[in-house]
């Protein structure tokens, strides 16, 4: 659906969590050091579909992406993954659920620089108590074409390498959604273009869903749907 | 990948302070081995070494000089006594055997020992091969001065004065080898044996040779006591005789008695202080290295808050991160215990070797399960201690600052 005033294409409002949804998200306000600073749209995310979380700096997008991969809890609000109320874990449980159906992707990356590419996408494994499947590993170096980095050190590899690695990493468990926390905000028009066509088209080859926090508009062409964070009421 | 083998890529990447900590901990382990080994290891060798003689009889003077002299045989005599009275000094049922001894020459720094045959009979030792001798000139080798200086039954040597190599040649009085003992441990198997009578005859044999060429002779006490030695060695039948034998002795106004096992207790006295000092400066070192590890480590937690964030976004729980923080510890620690141990091993082979060259007391270095036990629980706790703080920061580790970064 576009919205004809501001030309953004918007999700359908949602009547309640689906059980076949990536990501589910119902009634979510957001506080910071106890201050509503603001509420998302009920939204959910489908396996292959790519979701713009836009708006400003400071807005509460990083905090809106805490909150649904289970780092910090939300004022209010539910949140499901796969069906799951990710809530509702203990802590450890939600810490193994995160690792194992939720990818993440940073802004810098953050690859671990003291070992190979192929430990950084390991340990992403390892972390979540899942089993290491080294034809998967190969087949996803492969797939991002990093395959001939898979022995090089993190700390020797180009930008757009540690780019791919960690869009990797963030696929290796086969997670129900990718997160994506301001990917382009340092990446000319071109990069940005290259970077989210990779992340939607890996998304899309692995079924999981993508939601990119950003308040770059560059990248609205390049996915299927966009919301906005709405100020507290 | 697995959190040790990340342990193991972190402490890859700064091995240099990885090192230094593991050199450090490593000497700190030997010194504190060595301490533990030396404590129990070198008493032990003078105990072999005074092999089955529990009384020495001398001329007045330090009972430890005696027992160094002419038991241990690692210093030279003080003076000479004479055998008649020396032996009459021992002369009691509760002596099993006595024999005098006579020191003064050597054959390639080995000590040639003028005794009687009754000597075997103090230190329980046997003729591997030949036989005592039975007259002048005639020599019965221990089974250590055999194998070194290759002597067999019917070999030749020549003596030369003093007791360490160097010495004039009694180049006119070549021995002949009749007889070598088997190892008996003690310090009798680095000594060359003969008749007494031996002795004394070259001695006073060289006297006559000296006062005809220049006048005088250094050999003027042998040449005015004809039944010169050293000492006589005596051991016990009864332990009673401890009890009131040397006191007797020393009472006398011309002898000392000396009692093997009562000097070495108080030579191994004297030197607690030191090896307790060695021991004390030996888990300083250890301190110092679980201190520089566990600096280095929270120091290193400081710059890798980002990695550790990162392990539990992904998914990792907080003991898994503390994991991280031990492993490093532990790795260091254990590192410098196998080279600890490594150093120990060379340092008492060395040491020994040295130990035996100089003064013929074989080391067995041995450590027993319970001081084992203790240096790797030592070990644990430094271990522990070091990563104890790096891990409690690991484990706090503010994951929400990886997304806001």
């Amino acid at each position: 659906m576009i919205d004809p005033a501001s030309g953004l294409k918007h999700l359908p409002v949602k009547t309640g969590p689906s059980r076949d949804a990536a990501l589910s998200v119902t009634s979510l306000h957001l506080e910071r050091n106890g201050r509503r600073i603001a509420r998302l749209p009920d939204f959910e995310i489908g396996a292959g579909q790519s979701v713009a979380l836009l708006g400003p700096s400071g807005s509460g997008k990083t905090t809106a992406l805490m909150a649904i991969s289970g780092i910090r809890p939300p004022a209010e609000g539910e949140i499901h993954v796969r069906g799951t109320a990710l809530w509702n874990l203990d802590r450890h449980r939600r810490d193994r659920f995160r690792g194992r159906h939720i990818g993440l992707v940073f802004q810098s990356f953050h690859l671990i620089d003291a070992v190979s590419v192929a430990a950084n996408i390991r340990l992403a494994a390892h972390c979540a108590g899942m089993p290491v499947d080294l034809a998967r590993m190969d087949e996803l170096l492969e797939r991002l074409a990093i395959a001939d980095l898979r022995d090089c050190p993190a700390d020797r590899i180009s930008h757009g390498q540690a780019q791919r690695v960690a869009v990797a990493r963030a696929l290796i468990n086969r997670p129900a959604v990718v997160l994506a926390d301001e990917p382009t905000s340092a990446l000319d028009d071109t990069a940005t273009a290259q970077l989210v066509s990779l992340l939607k088209q890996s998304c899309r080859e692995e079924g999981a869903g993508l939601l990119i926090a950003s308040h770059d508009r560059r990248i609205l062409d390049d996915v299927d749907t966009v919301i906005e964070m709405e100020p507290a009421v | 990948m697995r959190m040790i083998a990340l342990a193991f890529a972190y402490l890859r990447r700064r091995w240099g302070q990885a090192l230094l900590s593991v050199l450090v901990g490593a000497l700190g382990v030997t010194a504190v081995a060595t301490c533990m080994i030396g404590f129990d290891s070198v008493p032990e060798a003078a105990e072999r070494a005074w092999g089955g003689v529990d009384l020495v009889v001398g001329p007045k003077g330090s009972a430890l000089d005696l027992v160094l002299c002419c038991v241990l045989h690692v210093s030279a005599p003080r003076g000479l006594v004479s055998q008649k009275a020396a032996l009459a000094a021992v002369s009691n049922p509760m002596v099993r055997a006595s024999a005098p001894i006579a020191l003064g020459d050597n054959y390639q720094g080995w000590r040639i020992m003028g005794t009687t045959p009754a000597i075997l009979d103090v230190y329980r030792a046997k003729l591997a091969e030949g036989e005592m001798w039975t007259d002048k000139l005639q020599a019965v080798v221990g089974a250590g001065a055999a194998r070194a200086l290759k002597l067999d039954i019917g070999d030749s040597f020549v003596g030369s004065h003093g007791l360490s190599a160097g010495g004039d040649v009694h180049a006119q009085f070549p021995y002949k080898v009749v007889g070598i003992l088997q190892p008996t441990g003690s310090a009798l198997d680095r000594l060359i044996l003969t008749d007494i009578e031996t002795v004394r005859y070259i001695h006073i044999e060289q006297a006559k040779i000296e006062i005809a060429e220049h006048g005088s002779t250094d050999e003027e006490n042998v040449a005015n006591l004809p039944d010169a030695a050293t000492a006589v060695v005596a051991a016990y039948r009864s332990p009673i005789a401890a009890a009131f034998l040397p006191r007797q002795i020393d009472a006398t106004d011309i002898l000392s008695a000396g009692s093997p096992s009562l000097e070495i207790a108080r030579l191994v006295g004297y030197a607690r202080p030191a090896i307790t000092a060695a021991t004390g400066l030996g888990l300083l070192l250890v301190v110092i290295a679980a201190a520089s590890a566990a600096t280095g480590l929270t120091s290193v937690m400081n710059a890798r808050t980002r990695d550790l964030s990162l392990l539990r976004v992904l998914g990792a729980g907080r003991i898994e991160i503390t994991v991280v923080a031990f492993a490093e510890a532990g790795i260091i620690a254990f590192a410098a215990l196998a080279a600890g141990a490594v150093l120990v091993a060379g340092l008492a082979a060395w040491g020994g070797h040295l130990l035996a060259e100089r003064t013929g007391l074989l080391l067995t270095p041995h450590v027993s399960l319970a001081q084992v036990g203790a240096l790797i629980a030592g070990t644990v706790c430094v271990a522990f201690l070091a990563g104890l703080f790096p891990a409690i920061r690991a484990s706090r580790s503010p994951i929400e600052e990886l997304l806001q970064s």
